[in-house]
C-alpha cells in the first residue's frame, strides 16, 4: 500500500496553521506536509514521487504561483499519483473558469476551508 | 312300311327296300307318302317317318310345284301305268338334285296310289351342263380372237369383245384401263356395261388416274397377278369405300403385261351378286387379255412402222438433202426424187452416170481420196466441193458417205448431201474479212498495216495486184496509199507508174469509183482511155480492174482496187465476193484512219489523252499523263484505271464508264487521280467510245491548281463572310447610274430585312436612318467625299423589325481615270452594342466621379492598363497626396505610409492583385503625415478582373481610424486597471479576509487548535490592518483610473 500525503501549499503560516488542524482529525492515516510555495511542492513531489498526494493548492505564491506549479507537474505528471485541489482565497470568475479547464485540478475551493468542505471531497 | 296287298308281300318288301334308287310310294290324291324305301331315306336325309309325315311336294323346290302337281294330274289320268319324265328335287339340305323319275300306278292297300323310282342324275346333268358352258366359252374365245385379230380398230374390236365376254359371264361391267408409257398414271379406255348400269366411260375422273391411288390391286397386277374380291368382305379402304359406291359387290382385274411391261389392266364388275369367278372363266378372260396384247403389241409395231416409213417417205420426198446410192466406182445406183429441186437435175439422168462427172474438176482428187477412205470406215465426211446443177453453175456440196456395201437391199455407198453454198461464201467472206480486220488493226502506221491487208488480197488465186487509195484530209483527192503486186512479179505495174499516186474526184479510176460511189469493173485496161496507168497494165498483163469502195456510215473514205489478169466473165464470183468483203471494211479502216490522225496529235498534246478498253484497263496513254501520275509505262498499262482514281470518284466513274459503253454519249466528268506520290490531280475527263474496237479515247484536262484557286477563293469567301458576321459587318456598292445598290447578306442582316422583302433603292435606305439622324442623307456624297479616302460616319437606324441601331458606317467614293465619281462604296457595322456600352460606361464614370467626391473615404481606383491610380480628395488636405498618379511604392501616399508596414502593405496588394481569384483586398497601416505624427488607416479595395483573370480596374477606399484606434487604446488601459482591482479584490484583499474568517473558525470550532485566544485575536488584529492597507491601495489606484478617464474626455 501507498503512503498516503496531504501536501498543503500556501505562502500563508497562519492559514497552513488553521488548514492542518482543520485536515488532521479528518484524515487520521495521512501525513501532512506543508510547503511554502509551488517550487518546495514540486521538489518534494519529485523527490518522493512513490507516494500518493492529497494536494490543496493555494495560487498567488512567491517564487512559483499555484498555475505554474500546475504547468511543471503536468509535463510528467503521468509519473506522480495525485489528487489536487485548489484552495484560494480568489473568488474571480476568471481563476474558476481557469482551474476548471485544468484538468489536474479536482475542485476549486475557495478560503477559508471547513470540515464540511473535507467531508465532501472525501 | 310297304304293306304289300299281293302274296309276295315278303319279297316285294325286300326288293322295295333293297332296290339300289330311292323310291316310293304315294297317294295320287293327297300326294302323301305311304311307303319309301331305305335308299329314299339315305339319298334324300329323312327319315320314314318324317317321310311319311310329308307329301311328295315336299321334297320339291317351291317354284317346281305347279309342274308337279301338272305331273301329279297327268299320272292320274293317265292310261298307260309307266311314267318316266326328269325332275328336279330338293333333299333335307336344302340341295337340289336332278332326278329321273319312273312311276307305276298301283293300288296300294286300297288307295289309289304311284310307286315312283327317282335316279338321281345331278351329277350328269351338272357335267353335261359345264361342258356346254365350256363350249359356249370357247367359242366366245374363238369369237373375241377372231374379232381381235382381224378388226384394224383394235378398240372398237375390244367394246365388241367385252360385249360378248360381259354377257356370256353375266357381269355388269367390263373396262379397259392403258397405262401412260411416261408417267404412272391409267387412264380408262374402253368401257362395257350391262344395258342397267350407268357407264363410266365418260367420267373424267377415270383419267389420268395414279396407279399409287388402287394400292389394293396394283399390288397383285404390279406382280402379274390377277386381283379378285368380293367387295364387302375387303378391308376397309379408299378403293373399298369407291367400289361400295358404284354397288359393285364383286370385281376382277387382269393386268395386261407386253414385253415385261406393265401396260394396263381389264376389269369386271358383278353389280348384282358375290361371285368367285370360276376357271373356265378365268380361261376365258386370260385368253382375252393374252389376245389383246398381242394385238396392241402388234398394233405398236405396225404404228410404228408406219411412221417411220411416212418419216422416211416424207424426208427423202420433201427434204432438201441429196440421198444417193453409188458404188464403189462413184457409179449412181439410185438417186432420191430431191435432186430435181435442188439441183434442177431429175433422178433418172443421175442413173448410169459417175458422180466424178458433175464435181469441180479441182475438187476431184480429194473426193477421189475421200471415196477411197469409206472401204476402210464405215463414215466419212467430205467437207464442201463444187458440184454442177441443171444451168452449169457451180453449187456448193457436203457430203456424208456410209458405207452399206454389205447391208443387203442397199449394197452400195449412200451418199447423204447437202447444199452449203451460202454457208461456204459466207465463210470465205467472214474468213477474208477477219484477216484483212486483223491485219488492219495491227499495231503499225496505217499503211504498214493496209500493205499487209493488200498481201492477202493478192493470194486470192485471180487477183494479181491490189492497192488502196484514200481521201486525203482537205478531201480534194484520193491519195495512193498502199499497194501490193503478190509474189508473181506484177511490180512492173508500179515501175511504170510510179507518178501516179493521186487523183481528183472523177479523174481515173480512183476518181471514177470515187464519184460514182460504188462497185466498178474496168476492163481491157490496156485499151481503156480513161485508165492512167494503161502502159503499166499492158506492161504487165492486167487486164480487168475491180473498184472497190470503202465506205463508213454513209461516209466514201477511199476504195481498194484490184488488178487480174481475167476477163469481165471470169471474174464475176470475185466482183461479188470482193465486193462483200470491202463493204465490211470501212469500220476498221475508219479506225485506223482515225487512230493515225489520233496518234499524231496524241503525243504533242500537253493535256493526258489515254485509250481505256471497255474493261478499264489503259490501252495507250501520252506522254502528258504519265508526266502526270508518275507511274512508269509498264505500271500504266498493266492497271485499270480506277486504280489510279480517288476511291471517292471510283464508283461514279465506273458507272459513266459503262454509260458510256452503252451509248451515254452527255458531257464530260470529273474525278480525282492519285499520283505515285500521293497527289490529288483533279481531271476532267470527256472521250469518245469506239465500239467496234471496244476502246474509249479519252482526253483528259488537269484543272488542279484551277480547283485549288477556286477552292482558295471560296474558302476565303467563307472566312470574309464569316468575319463579316462576327465584327457584324456588312458591305454595299451602288454605281452612281442606278438607284439600287448591292447589300452582302450581313448588311442585309444588321438591318433585319431579307432580299426579299427589301429592296435598297435610294429611297427605301433614306427611310432606314432615325429621323435624326436622316439629315446625312441630304448631301450629294460626291461633294463632301474625297475620291479613295474613307469617311467614316456614326449613326442610327431603324430596323425591319422596328428596333433602333448604331451603326457605323466607312463609305469610300471611287472615280475613273477621268476622276469622275462612278460608284460608292461602305461598309456598315452594328455598334450598338458598342454604343450602349459607352453610354453606360460614361454614366457609372459620372457617378463614381460624384462618389468620390461626396465620400468621407478616400476612394481610390487603380487603370491597369496605364497603371495610374486615382484618388479621391477625402483627406487630400490633412495628408498632402497626389489625385492621380502612377502606381508605385515610391508614390505620394505609399511613401507616406510608415515604414513599419510599407513592405508588407505593398505586397499584399501586389499580390492580390496578381492572383487571378483574388477579387478582394484589404490592410490597416500607419500613416506618418508628418515627423512624429501618426494616423491609422483601414485600406481595402475589389479588383475587377478580365476572363484570363487579369485585374482590369481596382477600386479602393481607404478610412482613416486614428481617433477610434486611440479610443481602443485607451478602453485597454483602462480594462487593465480594472482587471487589477478585481485581482486585488480577489486575492489581495480576500486574503486576509479569509485569514480572518480562518481564525475565527479555528476558535469557534476547533477551539483555537492549540492557540491562545489572545494569540489569535493578535492575528485577527494583525490581518485586518492588513485588509485596510490593501483597501487604502485600491482607493488609490480607482482614484487613479478616474484621473486618467477624466482627462481622456477633456481631450
Amino acid at each position: 500500500m501507498k503512503v498516503q500525503e496531504i501536501l498543503l501549499i500556501d505562502d500563508d503560516p497562519i492559514i497552513n496553521f488553521i488548514n492542518k488542524k482543520i485536515v488532521e482529525p479528518e484524515f487520521p492515516h495521512y501525513g501532512i506536509m506543508v510547503l511554502e510555495n509551488g517550487l518546495q511542492a514540486l521538489e518534494y513531489i519529485q523527490k518522493n514521487p512513490q507516494k500518493r498526494y492529497l494536494i490543496f493548492l493555494d495560487i498567488n505564491m512567491p517564487v512559483m504561483n499555484g498555475w505554474e506549479f500546475l504547468k511543471a507537474i503536468s509535463l510528467d505528471s503521468g509519473q506522480y499519483d495525485l489528487s489536487i485541489h485548489i484552495l484560494t482565497s480568489s473568488i474571480d470568475e476568471s481563476d474558476k473558469v481557469k482551474a476548471q479547464s485544468n484538468k489536474q485540478v479536482l475542485s476549486y475551493l475557495p478560503k477559508p476551508l471547513t470540515k464540511d468542505v473535507l467531508k465532501v471531497i472525501k | 312300311m310297304l304293306s304289300p296287298t299281293s302274296d309276295h308281300s315278303n319279297y316285294d318288301q325286300t326288293i322295295f327296300d333293297l332296290t339300289p334308287f330311292p323310291m316310293w310310294i304315294y297317294d295320287l290324291k293327297t300326294f302323301r307318302f305311304l311307303a319309301v324305301n331305305k335308299e329314299a331315306i339315305r339319298h334324300y336325309g329323312y327319315s320314314e317317318k318324317e317321310f311319311l309325315h310329308m307329301t311328295i311336294k315336299d321334297i320339291r323346290p317351291k317354284e317346281d310345284i305347279p309342274k308337279l302337281e301338272k305331273a301329279v294330274k297327268e299320272a292320274i289320268s293317265r292310261t298307260e301305268s309307266y311314267k318316266e319324265s326328269l325332275f328336279r328335287h330338293q333333299k333335307r339340305d336344302g340341295s337340289i338334285i336332278y332326278v329321273k323319275i319312273k312311276s307305276n300306278l298301283i293300288n296300294y292297300r286300297g288307295k289309289k296310289a304311284d310307286i315312283v323310282t327317282a335316279i338321281d342324275l345331278s351329277e350328269r346333268y351338272e357335267r353335261e351342263k359345264k361342258i356346254e358352258t365350256q363350249k359356249e366359252y370357247l367359242k366366245v374365245i374363238s369369237l373375241t380372237t377372231q374379232l381381235l385379230l382381224k378388226s384394224k380398230e383394235w378398240l372398237q374390236a375390244l367394246y365388241s369383245c367385252f360385249k360378248i365376254v360381259g354377257e356370256t359371264i353375266d357381269v355388269d361391267r367390263i373396262y379397259y384401263f392403258q397405262n401412260d408409257p411416261l408417267q404412272p398414271t391409267t387412264s380408262q379406255k374402253i368401257e362395257w356395261t350391262q344395258g342397267h348400269i350407268e357407264p363410266q366411260i365418260d367420267n373424267p375422273e377415270l383419267q389420268n388416274i395414279s396407279l399409287s391411288q388402287f394400292p389394293l390391286f396394283m399390288e397383285p397386277l404390279k406382280k402379274q397377278m390377277h386381283f379378285e374380291a368380293i367387295v364387302e368382305k375387303l378391308p376397309p379402304s379408299s378403293t373399298k369405300n369407291i367400289l361400295k359406291e358404284q354397288q359393285i359387290k364383286s370385281i376382277l382385274v387382269l393386268p395386261l403385261w407386253i414385253n415385261d411391261n406393265f401396260c394396263g389392266f381389264i376389269g369386271l364388275d358383278d353389280c348384282k351378286k358375290e361371285r368367285r369367278f370360276s376357271e373356265d372363266e378365268f380361261q376365258l378372260l386370260y385368253s382375252l387379255t393374252s389376245n389383246l396384247g398381242h394385238i396392241i403389241k402388234q398394233h405398236e409395231a405396225y404404228q410404228e412402222l408406219y411412221y417411220s416409213e411416212a418419216r422416211f417417205k416424207s424426208l427423202i420426198e420433201n427434204g432438201k438433202d441429196l440421198i444417193a446410192i453409188v458404188d464403189g466406182k462413184g457409179d449412181y445406183q439410185y438417186v432420191a426424187p430431191t435432186s430435181k429441186a435442188v439441183l434442177g437435175i431429175s433422178p433418172e439422168e443421175f442413173i448410169g452416170k459417175n458422180a466424178f462427172d458433175f464435181i469441180y474438176e479441182e475438187d476431184v482428187p480429194r473426193l477421189k481420196q475421200k471415196l477411197g477412205e469409206i472401204f476402210e470406215s464405215r463414215h466419212v465426211s467430205i467437207e464442201p466441193y463444187r458440184f454442177t446443177d441443171a444451168n452449169g453453175n457451180w453449187r456448193w456440196i457436203r457430203t456424208e458417205l456410209t458405207n452399206h456395201l454389205n447391208t443387203p437391199l442397199i449394197e452400195g455407198i449412200v451418199a447423204n448431201t447437202q447444199e452449203v453454198t451460202t454457208e461456204v461464201k459466207k465463210r470465205r467472206i467472214d474468213d477474208l474479212v477477219a484477216v484483212l480486220t486483223s491485219a488492219i488493226g495491227q499495231p503499225g502506221t496505217l499503211s504498214s498495216c493496209l500493205n499487209q491487208a493488200l498481201s492477202s488480197l493478192v493470194k486470192l488465186s485471180k487477183i494479181s495486184v491490189s492497192e488502196i487509195w484514200l481521201v486525203s484530209q482537205d478531201a480534194q483527192r484520193l491519195d495512193l496509199i498502199s499497194s501490193d503486186c503478190g509474189v508473181k512479179g506484177f511490180s512492173r505495174f508500179y515501175q511504170n507508174s510510179k507518178d501516179i499516186t493521186s487523183f481528183e474526184k472523177g479523174t481515173g479510176f480512183p476518181g471514177h469509183i470515187w464519184s460514182e460511189n460504188k462497185t466498178m469493173l474496168w476492163k481491157d485496161l490496156s485499151n481503156n482511155e480513161f485508165f492512167h496507168r494503161s502502159e503499166a497494165a499492158r506492161s504487165a498483163h492486167l487486164n480487168t480492174a475491180i473498184g472497190l469502195p470503202i465506205h463508213y456510215n454513209n461516209e466514201f473514205l477511199g476504195c481498194i482496187i484490184c488488178f487480174s489478169q481475167f476477163t469481165e466473165d471470169e471474174l464475176s464470183e470475185e466482183v461479188n465476193f470482193l465486193s462483200e468483203v470491202t463493204q465490211q471494211l470501212g469500220a476498221v479502216i475508219k479506225q485506223k484512219i482515225t487512230e493515225e490522225e489520233y496518234r499524231n496529235f496524241f503525243n504533242i498534246s500537253p493535256d493526258p489523252h489515254c485509250i481505256i478498253g471497255f474493261d478499264g484497263y489503259i490501252k495507250k496513254h501520252n506522254k502528258a499523263f504519265q508526266i502526270l501520275l508518275g507511274y512508269d509505262n509498264k505500271k500504266l498499262r498493266s492497271t485499270p484505271i480506277f486504280h489510279f482514281i480517288h476511291e471517292d470518284d471510283v464508283q461514279e466513274s465506273q458507272e459513266r464508264l459503262k454509260a458510256s459503253i452503252h451509248g451515254d454519249t452527255s458531257n464530260s466528268f470529273e474525278a480525282r487521280f492519285v499520283t505515285n506520290k500521293g497527289d490529288i490531280k483533279w481531271l476532267i475527263w470527256s472521250g469518245t467510245v469506239i465500239r467496234e474496237s471496244k476502246i474509249i479515247i479519252a482526253v483528259a484536262k488537269d484543272t488542279t491548281e484551277q480547283r485549288l484557286a477556286k477552292e482558295e477563293l471560296q474558302a476565303a469567301y467563307k472566312r470574309l463572310k464569316t468575319a463579316q458576321k462576327i465584327a457584324k459587318l456588312g458591305y454595299w456598292v451602288r454605281n452612281f447610274d442606278s438607284e439600287v445598290s448591292i447589300w452582302s447578306e450581313e448588311a442585309y442582316h444588321i438591318y433585319e430585312y431579307t432580299p426579299q422583302e427589301f429592296t435598297p433603292t435610294m429611297a427605301n435606305i433614306t427611310k432606314t436612318f432615325h429621323p435624326d439622324d436622316r439629315y446625312l442623307m441630304e448631301d450629294d456624297p460626291t461633294e463632301h467625299l474625297e475620291p479613295g479616302k474613307v469617311q467614316s460616319v456614326e449613326h442610327r437606324i431603324l430596323t425591319g423589325t422596328g428596333k433602333v441601331k448604331w451603326v457605323k458606317q466607312e463609305i469610300r467614293l471611287l472615280t475613273d481615270e477621268h476622276g469622275t465619281p462612278f460608284r460608292i462604296e461602305g461598309t456598315v457595322q452594328d455598334i450598338t452594342e458598342r454604343k450602349e456600352y459607352e453610354e453606360q460606361l460614361s454614366l457609372s464614370n459620372e457617378r463614381f466621379k460624384l462618389a468620390m467626391q461626396a465620400s468621407n473615404e478616400m476612394i481610390w481606383e487603380i487603370d491597369h492598363q496605364k497603371q495610374i491610380i486615382t484618388r479621391g480628395t477625402g483627406y487630400e488636405q490633412t495628408f498632402n497626396y497626389d489625385t492621380s498618379e502612377t502606381l508605385s511604392k515610391e508614390n505620394s501616399w505609399f511613401s507616406k505610409i510608415h515604414p513599419d508596414d510599407r513592405e508588407e502593405v505593398w505586397n499584399t496588394l501586389q499580390e492580390a492583385l496578381n492572383h487571378k481569384n483574388k477579387t478582394f483586398w484589404t490592410s490597416e497601416y500607419k500613416v506618418q503625415p508628418s515627423e512624429g505624427a501618426i494616423a491609422y488607416f483601414m485600406d481595402r479595395c475589389y479588383i475587377l478582373r478580365d476572363e484570363n483573370g487579369k485585374p482590369v480596374r481596382s477600386v479602393g477606399s481607404a478610412l482613416d481610424v486614428t481617433s477610434s484606434r486611440q479610443q481602443l487604446e485607451q478602453i485597454k488601459i483602462q480594462n487593465k486597471n480594472l482587471r487589477e482591482i478585481a485581482w486585488l479584490q480577489s486575492h489581495v484583499i480576500r486574503a486576509p479576509l479569509s485569514r480572518i474568517m480562518g481564525l475565527i473558525y479555528l476558535a469557534n470550532e476547533l477551539d483555537g487548535g492549540g492557540k491562545s485566544k489572545d494569540e489569535i485575536m493578535k492575528m485577527i488584529a494583525d490581518s485586518a490592518h492588513e485588509l485596510d492597507d490593501v483597501i487604502h491601495k485600491i482607493t488609490d489606484k480607482t482614484n487613479l483610473i478616474k484621473d486618467e478617464g477624466a482627462r481622456n474626455i477633456t481631450d
